[in-house]
């Protein structure tokens, strides 16, 4: 697929010479992706004989064009890629792909395969030059960023000034901005500071026909300081539970809400190696806890009790298979951790940080969770007392962590078909039923054996909501370990649906089925209230060209 | 070796880009946090150490060719390894530096050259250095030294001076001190003089392996014939060469290989050097990538990959991950800080995650407004901390800093270690 030359050189104009590739092995750096090795031409027809082709596009019969087979990372390569500087130059590429009849798909840090093209013939928007932090506003506590600026540098520089940011368990390497505007995930710190999707502010979006559209109190030129008004509130539409990872235009420039932080405004470490990183000194009125209980009914409880009393910064839960697998440096020191301690790590447990501004708080928070344990149980799991475990777990949920080492090191991907968000009541089942599903398929030795317990989590609000991932491992160069991959994320999905527990594994469901060309919203939509009607009507209203990769939203037709 | 023998390893990028990045963890400000002068000069992914696997993964898979737009990509880059040590930290089977050494190698032997790159080896062809330099002309920095020639002799301690302290005249001043002090802690040290040659690291980096095994025997000879059992450089680069580069090929040197910071701070803390002048000066130290990450010693591994626990991968025999934590980063700091009256102070980006200087890889031959632009971030950073002085450890280093600073009128100076120490010793 080749993009014609008086499109391509009408993009050329917007951003440069410097800022425009259709080179094949530049274009392949965006065509890359992990979980694309999940889908290949063997899974069936391509979601762009749904789109209708554009007279720009030139038919090449290249089939690097086209995903690769499954076991192999390369997806869709883009007819072209393109650095926009400014939100201007955002808005004239969309308007040159309307006028051209090509689709877009933007990314920034573009890490997944939701950041990919969703099928051949689209142009990529890499939004890597728009990386300023325009703005920290100490007095609204709000963030002003645009699409490159990353959780950890924007953690690093509100903690100085005595604020903090949410952020993501994906790691302090993914943009904050996309994090808030067009995904689903968890962060360590949610407990205190509520779903990521609750932290926009005033938002600058670039619809997909091009028009600005400038959302909360910023569409009414009242500042970036409200998600809701004064100005339009849209935010249900922009982004919803699950974000529409780019098939809604692009968020050029948004404002982040920020926290009061008691901590420390620097958290020196030592040792780059992750294994042996240490905290140089543990910060001042904070500790870490690290209890474990009988049951999965005395540690829900005493979750629920710390979120009722308000005490505390961050409260995650961590399978022991999780944790297993992500002691250790080596893959092979972490498969003799498992082969001889990991079964001996308490099942039900988590991990708790307090963050506090004085020492009378501190002790105040000490006294609270030091009482919740006494009355449920809990006792010290004494792994937390290794210095290397401890720093590690502690900067894990001050800062954000990074978990790629545990995810993908061990075997080369991960996905979570145990993804739930939900109520409290229905957290305990739900995590149950995710590893009596996941464990069928340990049992045929596709995926790694964790107990199928690599589940983490965290509560929102302060116990208002929970979310959890329970962690699945494959070997991503192994196709029948693909396959198993698929067949897994169907299976839980179903079950899932079916108890309510949640409204499905949508976004899988888009991931794996939106290349192949059908869309999951309309297997799982009719279980729940019939939702992809209006996504869909949603999706016509903003994008009347379908020119906003339709694949990881919701396709323009039912399937 | 070949991308052949890397096919395994490339389908363990997960473009995660932490290789774009210095350690989460270590990040200070939004400023300096970022880790490879290339994707932040040019953007594209194709710039970053994944970009470049997948390049290569492209090229190898037939996906691709190497077009003039991806040449510049493979040589837009200083190899400054900090990709390598990046993603090492969370990807033991990932060799991202090896990788793009392959896909440069490959470039070569397909006739995809830059001009400045085949000058460089058309020197070395002729006058044994990457410098377009008279061979005749080598010897001339120790004129007057007096010192033992070690074609003819025998000495202790072999000291090699390396291409560009050999030949540049601003430069040539380090090399003489450092002998002076070499002597006159009471060394037994020789040098080839005339004789010495390139260590050919520069010609493995821009993809002529076979020229840089021809000066690693021609060394390894050298060196046996002149009974030395240290061998001491003031040239980063040839540092790595000796410690990282000829070990990968099969060539490891069979004495102590030692940089001159590390054999001065042995001297200072056995008294055999006196540091007694103050030195009243703030200064900033630049680690060469050659000298810290890329100077770890390379320990090469043959194993195989094997799965276990339904899908882990592990290497067996165990397989050494160069993460850069056996560089040389305490010695030239220990040096500063045994200066009466100097501060020394850090930047953000050190040690394992150190800013290149922007010269190395053969980018400053091919692509000079790039290295000029990735000085010019360091000396920014160093000024940041409010040093009057940026102090390192490489010729490489120094030459393209002063080159900056002189184009740019940043009113900061640049110094060798070497210098101060001689300043302070009186």
């Amino acid at each position: 697929m080749r993009l014609k030359e008086e499109a391509y050189r009408v993009l050329e104009s917007i951003v440069g010479e410097e800022n425009i590739s259709r080179d094949p092995a530049v274009l392949d750096g965006y065509a890359w992706q992990f979980g694309c090795e999940l889908y290949g031409p063997e899974d069936g027809a391509y979601a762009e004989k749904a789109f209708a082709p554009s007279a720009y596009l030139e038919e090449t019969g290249d089939e690097a064009s086209l995903a690769s087979p499954r076991g192999s990372r390369f997806g869709f390569r883009p007819v072209a890629v393109v650095l926009p500087a400014d939100t201007a130059e955002v808005q004239a590429i969309v308007k040159a792909c309307n006028r051209y009849g090509i689709k877009f798909k933007a990314h920034s840090t573009g890490w997944g395969p939701w950041s990919g093209c969703g099928t051949a013939g689209m142009v990529q928007m890499d939004l890597r030059r728009m990386n300023r932090i325009l703005e920290i506003n100490e007095e609204d506590m709000y963030a002003v960023i645009e699409p490159y600026v990353v959780w950890s540098t924007l953690q690093a520089e509100t903690m100085k000034r005595g604020l903090n940011c949410v952020t993501i368990g994906a790691g302090g390497n993914c943009s904050a901005l996309a994090s808030i505007t067009s995904f689903n995930g968890i962060g360590y710190n949610n407990y205190s500071m509520g779903l990521n999707e609750r932290n926009v502010l005033g938002v600058e979006w670039v619809l997909p026909d091009g028009e600005v559209l400038r959302l909360g109190s910023l569409g009414s030129g009242a500042g970036w300081f409200s998600g809701d008004g004064p100005g339009p509130s849209l935010r249900g539409v922009m982004r919803g539970e699950y974000g529409a990872a780019g098939g809604l235009g692009v968020f050029t420039r948004i404002a982040a809400k920020l926290y009061q932080w008691g901590g420390p405004t620097e958290m020196p470490v030592e040792n780059i190696d992750p294994a042996a990183t240490l905290l140089k000194e543990f910060p001042e009125n904070c500790a870490l806890y690290y209890p474990f209980f009988e049951t999965a009914e005395d540690r829900d409880r005493a979750l629920w009790m710390l979120g009722e009393n308000e005490v505390g910064y961050s409260a995650s839960f961590m399978g022991r298979g999780l944790l297993a697998w992500g002691l250790g440096g080596s893959n092979r020191e972490a498969s003799d951790t498992v082969e001889s301690v990991a079964q001996t790590f308490p099942r039900y447990a988590f991990i708790l940080v307090l963050v506090c501004n004085s020492a009378r708080e501190f002790a105040y928070q000490q006294k609270v969770v030091e009482r919740i344990l006494e009355e449920t149980g809990g006792q010290n799991f004494a792994l937390i007392e290794v210095p290397e475990v401890r720093s590690m777990v502690a900067l894990l949920l001050f800062k954000g962590g990074n978990k790629v080492n545990i995810v993908f090191q061990r075997s080369g991907a991960f996905f979570d078909p145990g993804l739930f968000t939900g109520s409290r009541r229905t957290f305990t089942a739900a995590e149950k039923l995710s590893i009596d599903v996941i464990n069928k398929y340990i049992e045929k030795g596709l995926v790694v054996d964790d107990y199928g317990e690599g589940s983490w989590g965290s509560l929102f609000d302060y116990g208002h909501l929970t979310a959890c991932e329970n962690e699945t491992m494959y070997k991503s160069t192994d196709p029948a370990a693909c396959g198993a991959v698929i067949e897994l994320l169907e299976d839980l999905d179903g079950q899932m649906t079916e108890h309510l527990f949640r409204l499905g594994h949508i976004l899988h469901q888009q991931l794996t089925d939106g290349p192949r060309g059908k869309c999951g919203h309309d297997t799982m939509g009719p279980l729940c209230d019939g939702y992809q009607v209006w996504q869909r009507r949603i999706k016509r209203a903003f994008d009347p060209n379908t020119a906003a990769d339709p694949t990881m939203y919701i396709l323009p037709e039912e399937t | 070796m070949s991308l052949r023998d890397y096919e395994f390893e490339m389908d363990f990028c997960s473009r995660c880009s932490h290789c774009k990045w210095i350690p989460l963890l270590f990040i200070k400000s939004h400023r300096y946090a970022n880790v490879c002068p290339a994707i932040e000069r040019f953007n594209f992914h194709a710039y970053s150490g994944s970009g470049r696997v997948i390049a290569a993964h492209s090229v190898h898979e037939g996906r691709s060719e190497i077009t003039d737009e991806l040449l510049d990509v493979i040589y837009r880059c200083q190899l400054d390894g900090a990709c390598n040590v990046m993603c090492h930290l969370s990807n033991e089977i990932l060799e991202p530096l090896q990788i793009i050494r392959e896909l440069r190698t490959l470039a070569v032997e397909r006739g995809m050259l830059l001009p400045e790159h085949t000058m460089i080896i058309d020197s070395m062809r002729k006058e044994d250095n990457v410098l377009g330099e008279k061979k005749a002309d080598r010897g001339k920095w120790a004129e007057g030294l007096d010192v033992k020639d070690i074609n003819s002799g025998e000495a202790e301690v072999f000291y090699h001076a390396g291409c560009r302290y050999s030949y540049n005249q601003d430069l040539r001043g380090i090399a003489r001190t450092g002998i002076s002090l070499l002597r006159g802690a009471g060394v037994d040290v020789g040098i080839a003089g005339g004789e010495e040659a390139c260590c050919g690291g520069r010609a493995f980096d821009i993809g002529y392996r076979g020229e840089m095994e021809k000066y690693a025997d021609d060394f390894a000879n050298r060196l046996r014939s002149s009974g030395a059992s240290t061998l001491v450089t003031s040239c980063s680069d040839c540092y790595s060469a000796f410690k990282h580069l000829y070990p990968m090929i099969g060539k490891k040197l069979d004495v102590e290989i030692v940089h001159i910071t590390e054999y001065l701070d042995r001297l200072i803390k056995e008294g055999r050097i006196a540091l007694c002048k103050e030195v009243p000066l703030r200064v900033t130290y630049h680690d060469p990538c050659h000298l810290g990450r890329l100077g770890e010693e390379y320990t090469p591994w043959s194993g195989e990959w094997k799965t276990v626990h339904g899908g882990v991968i592990v290497s067996d025999p165990p397989k050494p991950v160069h993460k850069g934590l056996g560089g040389v980063y305490d010695p030239p700091r220990d040096v500063l800080k045994a200066i009466p009256g100097l501060q020394l102070l850090e930047m953000e980006r050190n040690r394992e995650f150190s800013w290149c200087c922007g010269a190395g890889g053969g980018v400053l031959e091919a692509y000079e407004d790039f290295a000029a632009w990735t000085a010019m971030e360091r000396i920014e950073e160093a000024r940041s901390t409010g040093a009057e002085a940026l102090v390192t450890a490489c010729p490489w280093c120094e030459r393209n800093f002063k080159d900056a600073v002189a184009a740019n009128g940043h009113g900061i100076t640049v110094y060798d270690v070497v210098e101060l120490v001689q300043e302070a010793a009186g």
